[in-house]
């Protein structure tokens, strides 16, 4: 039959009509880039440990992606984790995983890049090595097997996995990675293998091979140091930054997926980092110092994605788009061309008020769409404590426009467990809704309100203490602290006036407790998660597909105490396992910010005042602004 | 709603093919696969009033995953004019390989939508390797006579599964024509494919297997849509990309 194609794919016809979603598997998307396999010398594969749909909405890979691609001599590809259905039958045919593009095992290829966005993806990480039939430590790896990179923001603590990889990439992947393909051309040519190049790579700023460092402990448990085994490999090693974003790679032309993703859009990065330093919050640590994109630069970025993608809708993302400084302008402008090309936008969480809520009226449905805070905390006091800059007063406020704007849901987020929380910090979670809710019934008349009510989302999750945060060295609470807690939160939401206009969700305090060991373990909990993964554990961040008491028996058995790593109070001088790199934020202005919070003091945000938190040796962003 | 009855628009039929790879990729992907093509090509496609606006476009008879075809057909609504080869350049130029527009008819003011009017499928389906059944397995004038056979009966009851659980239908008079390719080495049918009597070729298939005392194997067939048919003013079958104009 001449009109039926034959095709290339890695996986037969009688598998692809089996599975579920098999445009997971095909590629030959829209703006997936081809080469020919002869033009190129580098073979990588970008991989995010998830599900496809997951995978294909993360901005990161796609900005590599397409950086890998702009390089002549290198072809990048994607890889991303098969799901249960297909895990299944690969394992039973013994069928290598391939790259989506080339359809070629990804065995075959010279890296295996694996970017690490959550912890409870670590088993997926091993899922991914095992079916591309690539040993799971690196240890066992000959000079046959692709070099396996991690990047993302789980590599600022990396131990825990650090079996697992050849290297890993710490900080922003636009700056070394060009670097470091040459060095392994080099070594490639003249043939001095892979450790030689390890070795080497070891040396380029930015880049950690854990083969190369040794760590001894106390009695106690606790890191006595962590030392090079050889002259010449670095002791500390510090975060690559980009300098410039308005003059670096951006994906003009992003991978448009045939499947409805969970970001079926386009996504227009404004800016990195974050000023206001939360104590809780990583991420606003390991991207400092806050970046800018220029404007213009963005301006003409969205019509040009609009034109490459056709997607239907764009959205802003950064850490905080209310402090970008052109917000105003860059939101008029994508406002007019959006309408004209029938695009929509999707706004970001935005600091409610007049300026937001204007916004918000002219690109969304009000009837649909609810209002956001994320107070965090439920009193000022532990506000202070973990200094979010919110106040009760900006909350009933925005709250206040809002209601008079026609908006009657609101969404409020907040951590249970804070260090120093008291009942009255949870108390007070439920005190602030009925407050909102009250306010809404002060502002609102009777006959215009629609329904007559008002829907208020409280949702609560734990907290979980995070390396390079000034609450490194607090104490975790525990699956029963973390139980009552939301009892205890519930509870007192009934105890409201308002409770009928209040509704209460909270996560899963077991996943929560894991997920402590995971961000603050050290190299003695890699064999847990191999034998979790030997156990048929992964995809884990599905909370359907996580075995508590898998968990819990491989602890045992491995003779690791899970409490170690979480419910601890962690000493001031303790050296702990992420501490040999560096996000640029040293760790004496972290102390001192964990002392702060005791005394309930806050420090003002980047943008009222240089805290010198470090972040300035890098000699960029807000800090010479 | 005054204003669109007043305001004049451009109606087109595109038909286009759906091939190796993106086989695999459902019909509601592939719908949102072209508003994806409409915007990247920049076309002048008009959209619902609303407070949701969408593109105005039609499917014909939606195809099965892991099925090849080149008959398949998208109506458009226009704002403005455009010409048939411009709108076919455009389309394929933002398209991928294994999607493209094989032609482009500008649509008469009153043609029925696309997914109304479809009356007939044609199909080539052919036995993949190793699975070719006993009955398919003999010498064409055999197979041809079986097909006639087939063919003779009084009636032929094709099991439909519907919204009120299973029901007998009689579809011999919707099967148009049922051959065997000498040529291809497969069954060519012309089929009646109209919404409520759609006939999926591999329930055709079935019938005629068990016809011949044979069963089916598992994914055995490799199933081509070579054009989709409505009827003209005299009740003959005609390809639906015959409708309308080159201008």
């Amino acid at each position: 039959m001449k009109n039926f194609w034959t095709t290339d794919l890695a996986l037969s016809d009688d598998i692809l009509m089996k599975i579920e979603k098999p445009e997971r598997y095909i590629g030959h998307e829209v703006n997936a880039v081809y080469k020919d396999p002869n033009d190129v010398r580098v073979r990588f594969v970008m991989c995010f440990p998830d599900v496809y749909e997951i995978g294909m909405s993360h901005l990161g890979i796609q900005i590599l992606y397409d950086m890998f691609n702009t390089f002549e001599d290198v072809w990048c590809e994607r890889v991303y984790s098969p799901w249960v259905d297909l895990d299944k039958i690969m394992r039973e045919q013994n069928i290598p995983l391939f790259a989506l593009e080339s359809q070629k095992p990804i065995k075959d290829m010279d890296f295996l890049g694996i970017t690490i966005q959550y912890e409870m993806c670590y088993t997926n990480i091993l899922q991914v090595l095992d079916l591309s039939q690539i040993p799971l430590l690196s240890k066992d790896r000959g000079e046959d097997c692709p070099i396996v990179i991690g990047g993302g923001p789980c590599t600022y603590n990396p131990e825990p996995i650090a079996d697992f990889f050849d290297m890993f990439y710490i900080g922003e992947g636009e700056t070394k990675y060009r670097e470091l393909m040459d060095l392994y051309e080099y070594c490639k040519d003249n043939k001095l293998g892979r450790r030689e190049f390890l070795r080497r790579a070891a040396k380029i700023p930015g880049m950690y091979v854990p083969s190369l460092y040794e760590v001894t402990y106390k009695e106690d448990g606790t890191i006595k140091a962590f030392t090079p085994k050889e002259d010449g490999i670095p002791e500390k090693i510090l975060k690559e930054v980009v300098k410039d974003l308005s003059d670096t790679y951006y994906p003009m032309k992003p991978v448009v997926p045939y499947i409805k993703c969970t970001q079926d859009r386009i996504v227009l990065e404004i800016m990195r980092g974050c000023i206001r330093g939360c104590r809780f919050c990583q991420a606003g640590e390991l991207y400092r110092p806050v970046r800018e994109r220029d404007v213009e630069v963005l301006k003409k970025y969205a019509i040009e994605m609009m034109k490459n993608t056709g997607h239907e809708e764009i959205s802003l993302s950064s850490l905080s788009s209310s402090d970008y400084s052109a917000l105003p302008e860059l939101l008029d402008f994508l406002m007019e061309e959006c309408s004209k090309r029938h695009v929509n936008i999707t706004l970001p969480s935005l600091r409610i008020d007049a300026f937001s809520l204007d916004v918000m009226n002219k690109v969304q449905d009000v009837k649909k769409t609810s209002l956001t805070f994320a107070p965090e905390a439920g009193t000022q006091r532990l506000r202070n404590v973990i200094n979010k800059g919110l106040t009760f007063e900006d909350i009933i406020n925005g709250s206040t426009e809002a209601f008079k704007g026609g908006w009657n849901k609101v969404k409020l987020y907040f951590m249970l467990g804070h260090p120093y929380e008291t009942e009255d910090d949870i108390r007070g979670i439920a005190e602030l809704a009925n407050e909102i809710a009250a306010t809404f019934f002060d502002v609102v008349p009777k006959e215009k309100r629609v329904n007559g009510k008002i829907q208020i989302t409280v949702s609560t999750s734990f907290f979980v203490p995070k390396p390079f945060t000034a609450f490194q060295w607090a104490p975790q609470c525990t699956k029963e602290d973390f139980i009552s807690k939301a009892y205890f939160c519930r509870t007192a939401i009934t105890e409201q006036l308002n409770q009928k206009s209040i509704k209460y969700n909270w996560h899963d305090a077991d996943l929560s407790v894991l997920e402590g060991v995971l961000a603050r373990g050290d190299r003695r909990v890699a064999p847990v998660i191999l034998d979790v993964y030997k156990q048929g554990c992964f995809f884990e961040a599905w909370t359907e597909y996580y075995k508590h008491d898998v968990w819990i028996e491989a602890f045992k058995k491995n003779g690791v105490d899970p409490d170690f790593y979480t419910t601890r109070l962690r000493p001031d001088d303790e050296i702990f396992p992420w501490d040999f790199l560096s996000c640029g934020v040293n760790k004496s202005f972290l102390l001192n910010e964990w002392h702060k919070a005791a005394r309930e003091e806050i420090t003002p945000n980047c943008s009222q005042r240089c805290s010198g938190c470090g972040g300035a040796q890098f000699g960029v962003g807000i800090c010479f602004a | 709603m005054s204003n669109e009855n007043t305001k004049t628009y451009f109606d087109y039929r595109v038909r286009f093919s759906k091939h190796g790879a993106i086989r695999y990729i459902g019909h509601l992907d592939v719908m949102r696969y072209f508003q994806k093509v409409i915007r990247r090509a920049e076309l002048d496609i008009a959209y619902t009033g609303g407070y949701s606006p969408h593109q105005i476009t039609t499917f014909a008879q939606p195809l099965g995953v892991g099925i090849e075809s080149d008959g398949e057909y998208m109506d458009l609504r226009m704002n403005s004019y455009i010409s048939c080869s411009e709108l076919k350049d455009l389309i394929n130029a933002h398209s991928v390989p294994e999607i493209q527009a094989i032609s482009v008819k500008k649509l008469p003011e009153k043609s029925g939508n696309a997914m109304a009017s479809v009356a007939a499928a044609e199909y080539y389906i052919g036995f993949k390797e190793g699975r070719v059944p006993g009955c398919f397995s003999k010498n064409p004038e055999e197979i041809t006579d079986s097909i006639k056979r087939f063919l003779d009966q009084e009636s032929i009851i094709l099991v439909k599964e519907g919204k009120a659980g299973l029901r007998e239908v009689d579809i011999k008079d919707r099967i148009f024509s049922l051959s065997w390719d000498t040529e291809e080495n497969c069954i060519h049918a012309i089929v009646d494919a109209s919404s409520g009597y759609n006939i999926k070729p591999a329930a055709l298939i079935e019938l005629l297997l068990k016809f011949n005392a044979d069963s089916m194997q598992d994914n055995s067939l490799m199933i081509y849509r070579a054009d989709t048919y409505t009827r003209d003013e005299n009740g003959a079958l005609i390809s639906m990309g015959d409708i309308g104009s080159d201008e």
